[in-house]
């Protein structure tokens, strides 16, 4: 009688290259589909940012900080006027031919890092740009590259809808307002935000906020401390 | 036969799971690795949990392959020939050459074009085996077994 030594069943073997292979084919599809749609997840993070319900109204007109700021932003206007260049998708705008040059971003995703003379870096996606009212569209769905080859000087940057600060600490001067009651007048105070949620505006080197936070903090000649 | 070697080395061969073996695993690696790459050059989303997911793949497969290979190993020793099966729990066979009878090659078409394949021996009590699955060279290996089992049966007869 032959008996056969074997090492492991023929079927356990082929379940096991299944499995594995089934694995890989989920892992791929998961790649694509969240490079094209993104993560299903990221709705969710969003609404656990602060919002209307659960945080403190703020309408601020202060100095201008040096922000850097990551996210996606529903409309971006820019104002001014450089020796530098805008890059949209493959083409190249000038931007030294006029003072007050006028660009408007929809649906811009990317960085944006400013202080109160220049915008340092814009590095990001739009879904359609204006630029001294040229419009450009992708050709595809896609969004466009976008971005400054150089510091580019600004007066008006205004930056609407979804934008999020987690922290900001600086020595400012201006008003704070809160929930529409309290107004808090700074001179070279150190004011913390914590979890900023809404718009900004920087126009004539005024740095303005609108929208709801979760804590706020002053420091300096007063002390002052509110949180949600 | 062996010389000085025969002190340090307890076995005259010895070869584990050939690594083309793998090749469709490796293949499917590179496809992940090719689509996150595509993936970051057209600047498309490209979110933490899924690259940690197929890091994840990717570490768990070329770490499943390496375990593969090396829980089977098999060697020509002196006097016979040995398959171990195993990591933690380990499980030796040795089959004295003068108990085989015959040793046989085989090689589908795909093996045959990555050199790799199996060695089955059959032994005198009518037991067929199958033991050195997969291996880079089997015709060398085969060769080195029959020459070992023809000088084994040489000494047996002086």
């Amino acid at each position: 009688m032959i008996e056969k030594y074997s090492n492991e069943p023929v079927h356990k073997k082929h379940k096991i290259k299944i499995i594995v292979f089934g694995i890989f084919l989920i892992i791929l599809f998961v790649l694509v589909y969240t490079s094209f749609y993104g993560l299903p997840l990221t709705g969710n993070i969003i609404k656990n940012e602060p919002n209307s319900n659960n945080s403190i109204f703020i309408s601020a007109d202060l100095t201008t900080p040096v922000l850097s700021l990551n996210g996606e932003f529903e409309n971006v206007n820019i104002k001014g006027g450089s020796n530098s260049f805008l890059y949209v998708g493959d083409k190249k705008f000038p931007l030294s031919n006029s003072k007050d040059n006028y660009i408007v971003l929809i649906n811009y995703e990317g960085e944006i890092s400013f202080d109160e003379e220049v915008i340092s870096n814009l590095k990001g996606k739009a879904m359609k740009v204006s630029v001294n009212g040229v419009l450009m569209v992708p050709k595809s769905e896609d969004k466009m590259k976008i971005y400054f080859d150089s510091d580019f000087n600004y007066n008006v940057l205004d930056i609407k809808e979804r934008v999020f600060i987690k922290k900001l600490d600086y020595e400012t001067s201006g008003t704070v307002k809160l929930d529409e009651k309290t107004t808090i007048n700074l001179e070279d105070d150190n004011l913390v935000i914590e979890k900023f949620y809404g718009n900004i505006r920087i126009a004539n080197k005024h740095f303005k906020l609108k929208g709801y936070l979760k804590n706020l903090n002053v420091e300096g000649n007063q002390r002052i401390s509110v949180f949600d | 036969m062996f010389g000085k070697k025969e002190k340090t080395k307890k076995y005259f061969m010895k070869v584990s799971n050939s690594r083309k073996l793998y090749l469709p695993i490796y293949f499917m690696i590179l496809i992940l690795i090719a689509v996150v790459i595509f993936i970051k050059y057209n600047d498309l989303n490209l979110s933490t949990p899924v690259l940690i997911l197929v890091g994840l793949f990717i570490f768990s497969a070329i770490k499943f392959t390496e375990l593969h290979r090396w829980s089977n190993s098999y060697e020509i020793n002196k006097d016979s020939f040995v398959h171990n099966k195993g990591i933690l729990n380990r499980k030796t066979r040795s089959m004295d050459f003068l108990a085989i009878s015959d040793t046989e090659l085989r090689q589908n078409f795909w093996q045959r074009l990555l050199n790799y394949g199996n060695v089955s021996v059959r032994l005198y009590s009518g037991e067929s085996d199958n033991p050195a699955k997969n291996i880079n060279n089997p015709k060398k290996f085969a060769n080195c077994l029959q020459k070992m089992i023809h000088a084994k049966r040489r000494e047996s007869l002086i």
